[in-house]
């Protein structure tokens, strides 16, 4: 018998401490003790980033959005950070949508340096003065070309077989990605507009290529730097597409200098990149960046890029004259 | 619904288990389900973070403000979760969704851990809203932080919904339980309670007939049946435990009327004082129209017949022996019955037991043998029945010792009384005195034996005549009768006459002589006075006794002899076995049946009888006409005292009526010592003698006692309270002084 009572007290204790516990979970759960507690009335407006070159940032680089915006960014920052570091300044890198962007800002003395498009840099050294700074060399050459790539399972040839279909531009003032398919189409006498059933701007050479190999367009012109590029560093978009046509070679996209940048500025900058390839890491970035090295840039060599310039421009009077008579 | 019956308790225990499990249930649901949701909003919050954070990487690169702030408002509207956004970039918000500006502890509350994955953090606010704050590097870190609050409202009120119908649920399943519960416990209770019901009522008394239905076959119907059948038990036992107490109530009522029955009859004497008191009492307990005692004496001779008025005797010998026949077939244990034929003849009966048509008889037993009966009238009475004849049976046999000692008492005072209105002579002994009748029927009683009896008695009382009573009554009475007085011969010639002698046995002894034993074989030897036998003989006296041999003397051929003998004495035969004069075991061998006669002075009412009787018989033998005594003749004799008893009254008549001149005896005729005695007794009456000797001893003794009442009460051999009616009656008054 007395074992017996003891059994049952073991068990009404062993009911008792069960219980308790129940309870104590269902207490402990669903606790918010360890959440921070916000005021949300508790308000401060904060300032947005102005446009303007604030005291603090000495140097602004822009990189033009040649490649995507993310692309740029990696391809540029050790490089921008290596001059910083060899200037012993805070570099800025600036990026915008568009190239006419980074020519307004750099007009007005917003940004110091730039890696621009050679359209740009024709168009914009017309109108703002860029000073042309140092130019890359890649593989050897300071030239470059556009390519007219299409899909790499697509029947398109040449130019003329994309009559009517859809085609990516990079940017309105890229030479490769528009100016240069522009002509070849003025050439023929037509209009883009016209001549292609729908036109896209992607506004960047990377973004066309994606465009091309996923078959979102039919074709696009693009630079055949970063095309290059692509095809041998990461061939995952450039494999999938096809350069059915190329154009003349025309002058590298260099680094400018604002006007507003003193000449020593511009100097110190100019030869740091000149003599980059001489330094081992300068080096090894301009590898990564399959860049040969920098190299003193002679005006001539944008010739090609003007005459376009002037050519599109000529058009486009006549296109207005017969629009507006 | 008592709250401790067991249906209650049931009820709880069911319902808290019900409510326990429920909210378990519920709580263990709910809980994997916020769980589950809570994942899944975490799962949507880092997609959503992470797809944001890429959409948002250019917007930042680029510096296209406007169209972050575009993408993060249609992100907010295209979430209904999504409760803030904002892009921070070195210390400054690049766009946000809040209406009117970051709420300051927000920016601190979460910053992101790794450069690739979004951080989770959850924030309250101070209204009581609950936030998943998720705190996302852009581009690695390198286009800023975009950080999102997810509300947990929608989820929160999902998890209360669930709650909400867990709890209903559970009401529902701890409705439908209960309702099952209810009906099953219900069902398990209902015969429980009922036999709970039944118990408590058997438990206050109410046995009377308390049966539980019984229904199925689970334990509790095992009980409720068994209940039922213990209850059948104890009413049986109960109901025969009464009937037994009845009986046994029934039996002590009637032990105790028959107990008090035998007491009363106890102090009842005669025989008919006893039997009316009977039928009295039967007649009270059995209801019958009459009743009659029938009582036989020992002898079967005469029936005494007792009403409850009157007592008959009855001596007709066919009444006697056809009752004597119904007793003899009679059984004692037989039950008693009615019958209609009549059972006795009815021409000796009373006038009310004659024609009765229905008669019971019981039969009255002592010691097994039949001894008479109960003649029983229930003619046309229906109260008349056997029970109360077994019980009237039952008081008649109780009583039947008492009857029976009764109706001996009755026969001896009867014999005794037949004795002393007949003849007043008995085997030539006058007398009418009861302790003489006493000795009469001993005589009687020991004749017809061959015991050897003790005669004891003063000189002149009778004692050879007793002792050829009993000889004249026993079977020897055609054989001789033989008296020796022991006293009469000298010790030397005692044994000779006694057991003979041999030729030449002695000098003197010329021829064979055979002792009185020889000469009385077969008859009775009579030795009077054998106090005086010398012990050589009473060796040789004690021999013949013991063995009925001897010797005579001389002679050396072993005798053997029958006679009984009957010895007699004048003297304290203990006193002289003390002196050592009488051998002790001789005197046990004699005394045997000790007959004492009284002296004559102590049948003084004898003496009147015996003077008539010897003056009848001394007439005759000297042919004298004497007829009777002159008054003061007879005052004499009746005053002596008789010291010869009534050989000297015998003598003393003879005297008389040879010196009688007429037909009267006078005074003068007697003897001189009579004569001289007279004036002695002529004091005044013995009884105030006597109570005047009573008188002076008990003042005597209370004066040597100091007048201590208690002390003389004690020396007296008397009672104080007897002391105290003494000293009334004889007005002996106390001393002052004392």
């Amino acid at each position: 018998m007395q074992s017996l009572s003891k059994r049952n007290s073991t068990v009404r204790a062993w009911l008792k401490t069960s219980v308790l516990l129940l309870l104590l979970s269902f207490l402990g759960c669903g606790r918010d003790s360890d959440r921070p507690v916000v005021d949300f009335t508790k308000t401060a407006s904060i300032a947005r980033p102005a446009e303007s070159a604030s005291d603090d940032s000495p140097l602004r680089i822009a990189v033009g959005a040649m490649a995507s915006p993310k692309e740029s960014f990696i391809y540029y920052r050790k490089l921008l950070d290596y001059i910083g570091e060899k200037l012993g300044e805070k570099v800025e890198l600036v990026q915008r949508k568009s190239y006419g962007e980074i020519n307004d800002l750099l007009g007005k003395g917003q940004i110091d340096f730039a890696f621009i498009c050679s359209g740009p840099y024709v168009a914009g050294s017309e109108e703002f003065g860029f000073e042309l700074l140092t130019i890359p060399e890649i593989r050897g050459s300071h030239f470059y070309q556009s390519y007219l790539i299409v899909n790499k399972n697509s029947p398109f040839e040449d130019l003329a077989d994309l009559r009517n279909r859809t085609f990516a531009f990079t940017d309105p003032d890229s030479l490769t990605g528009r100016l240069v398919p522009t002509q070849w189409i003025l050439q023929a006498h037509d209009s883009p507009e016209s001549f292609f059933d729908r036109i896209i701007y992607t506004y960047s050479h990377d973004n066309s290529i994606l465009a091309v190999a996923k078959g979102l367009v039919d074709g696009a012109a693009v630079d055949g730097l970063i095309w290059e590029y692509y095809q041998q560093a990461n061939p995952v978009w450039t494999s999938r597409t096809r350069v059915i046509k190329k154009s003349e070679p025309y002058g590298i996209p260099p680094v400018v200098a604002a006007r507003t940048v003193s000449a020593q500025n511009r100097e110190k900058v100019g030869k740091l990149l000149l003599e980059m390839h001489l330094d081992p890491a300068g080096r090894e970035i301009l590898q990564n960046l399959m860049i040969d090295r920098f190299v003193a840039p002679e005006e001539d060599w944008y010739e090609g890029i003007g005459k376009i310039h002037r050519s599109l421009a000529e058009s486009r009077r006549g296109n207005h004259a017969s629009s507006k008579p | 619904m008592h709250p401790r019956s067991l249906k209650s308790k049931l009820l709880v225990v069911v319902s808290a288990l019900v409510i326990c499990s429920g909210v378990l249930i519920s709580f263990l649901v709910s809980h994997h389900y916020s769980k589950s949701l809570s994942a899944a909003l975490s799962a949507q919050a880092e997609y959503l973070t992470a797809a944001i954070a890429l959409q948002s990487a250019d917007m930042v690169l680029i510096n296209d403000l406007v169209a972050l702030q575009k993408m993060l408002d249609q992100q907010l509207n295209s979430h209904p979760s999504l409760a803030y956004l904002f892009i921070l970039k070195d210390g400054r918000i690049l766009a946000d969704t809040f209406a009117d500006g970051i709420p300051i502890d927000l920016l601190k509350a979460n910053e992101p851990q790794s450069t690739a994955q979004p951080h989770p953090r959850q924030i309250a606010s101070t209204r009581g809203e609950y936030y998943l704050d998720m705190a996302m590097p852009i581009f690695e870190g390198k286009a800023g932080v975009l950080r999102l609050g997810f509300s947990e409202q929608p989820y929160r009120q999902e998890v209360k919904q669930l709650w909400l119908r867990m709890i209903l649920f559970t009401f529902g399943i701890l409705m439908f339980a209960l309702a099952g519960s209810l009906l099953f416990i219900k069902r398990i209770t209902d015969p429980l309670g009922e036999l709970a019901e039944a118990v408590d009522k058997f438990g206050h008394g109410g046995h009377e007939m308390v049966q539980v239905n019984v229904r199925g076959r689970d334990e509790v119907a095992v009980l409720a049946a068994s209940f039922n059948q213990m209850l059948t038990n104890l009413n049986s036992y109960t109901r025969r435990l009464e009937e037994q107490t009845m009986e046994l109530e029934r039996a002590h009522q009637q032990t105790r009327t028959v107990c008090g029955m035998v007491q009363e009859i106890g102090a009842l004497h005669t025989l008919r004082e006893i039997g009316t008191f009977l039928v009295k009492k039967l007649s009270s307990v059995v209801s019958c129209n009459d009743m009659l005692l029938i009582v036989f004496n020992e002898a079967g001779s005469t029936a005494f017949l007792l009403s409850e008025t009157e007592m008959k005797i009855l001596n007709d010998p066919d009444f006697i022996n056809n009752t004597l026949g119904i007793l003899g077939k009679s059984d004692p244990r037989s039950e008693p019955k009615l019958t209609s034929e009549p059972i006795l003849n009815g021409a000796f009966l009373p006038e009310g037991m004659r024609g009765s048509r229905q008669q019971a008889f019981l039969p009255l037993f002592h010691q097994g043998q039949p001894f008479g009966g109960l003649l029983l009238n229930c003619s046309d009475n229906p109260s008349c029945n056997l029970e109360d004849l077994a019980m009237g049976a039952l008081m008649l046999n109780q009583s039947a010792p008492v009857i029976k000692r009764a109706f001996l008492h009755e026969e001896e005072i009867r014999d005794l009384q037949n004795r002393l209105e007949s003849s007043p002579e008995f085997q030539g002994i006058v007398a009418r005195d009861p302790k003489m009748q006493v000795v009469f029927k001993l005589i009687e009683d020991i004749a017809a034996t061959d015991a050897t009896a003790l005669i004891l008695g003063e000189s002149g009382t009778g004692k050879e005549l007793v002792a050829r009573a009993v000889h004249q009554l026993s079977p020897r009475k055609d054989k001789p009768f033989i008296v020796i007085n022991c006293a009469a011969y000298p010790s030397t010639l005692l044994e000779s006459e006694l057991f003979g002698h041999e030729k030449g046995a002695f000098s003197g002894a010329v021829r064979l002589k055979p002792g009185r034993f020889e000469l009385a074989d077969g008859g009775t030897v009579f030795l009077d006075e054998v106090g005086e036998i010398p012990l050589s003989a009473q060796i040789k006296l004690l021999r013949i006794l013991q063995m009925q041999q001897f010797e005579r003397v001389g002679g050396e051929k072993t005798l053997t002899v029958d006679v009984r003998i009957i010895a007699a004495t004048n003297k304290d035969l203990l006193e002289e076995v003390k002196a050592g004069n009488f051998r002790e075991d001789l005197y046990y061998r004699l005394n045997v049946i000790p007959i004492r006669l009284p002296p004559l002075k102590e049948r003084g009412n004898d003496i009147a009888l015996l003077v008539h009787h010897f003056l009848r018989r001394m007439a005759t033998v000297h042919q004298k006409h004497v007829e009777a005594f002159e008054p003061e003749a007879l005052k004499l004799l009746l005053e002596y005292p008789w010291p010869g008893n009534v050989r000297e009254l015998e003598n003393s008549i003879e005297h008389a009526v040879v010196l009688a001149r007429g037909a009267r005896i006078k005074p003068r005729d007697l003897p001189a010592s009579l004569q001289k005695a007279a004036p002695i007794h002529e004091r005044e009456p013995q009884a105030a003698k006597l109570a005047e000797h009573e008188k002076q001893l008990i003042e005597a003794v209370l004066r040597e006692c100091s007048w201590n009442k208690k002390e003389a009460a004690g020396r007296l051999g008397i009672s104080r309270s007897t002391l105290y009616a003494k000293l009334r009656k004889y007005r002996i008054n106390i001393p002052a002084d004392t």
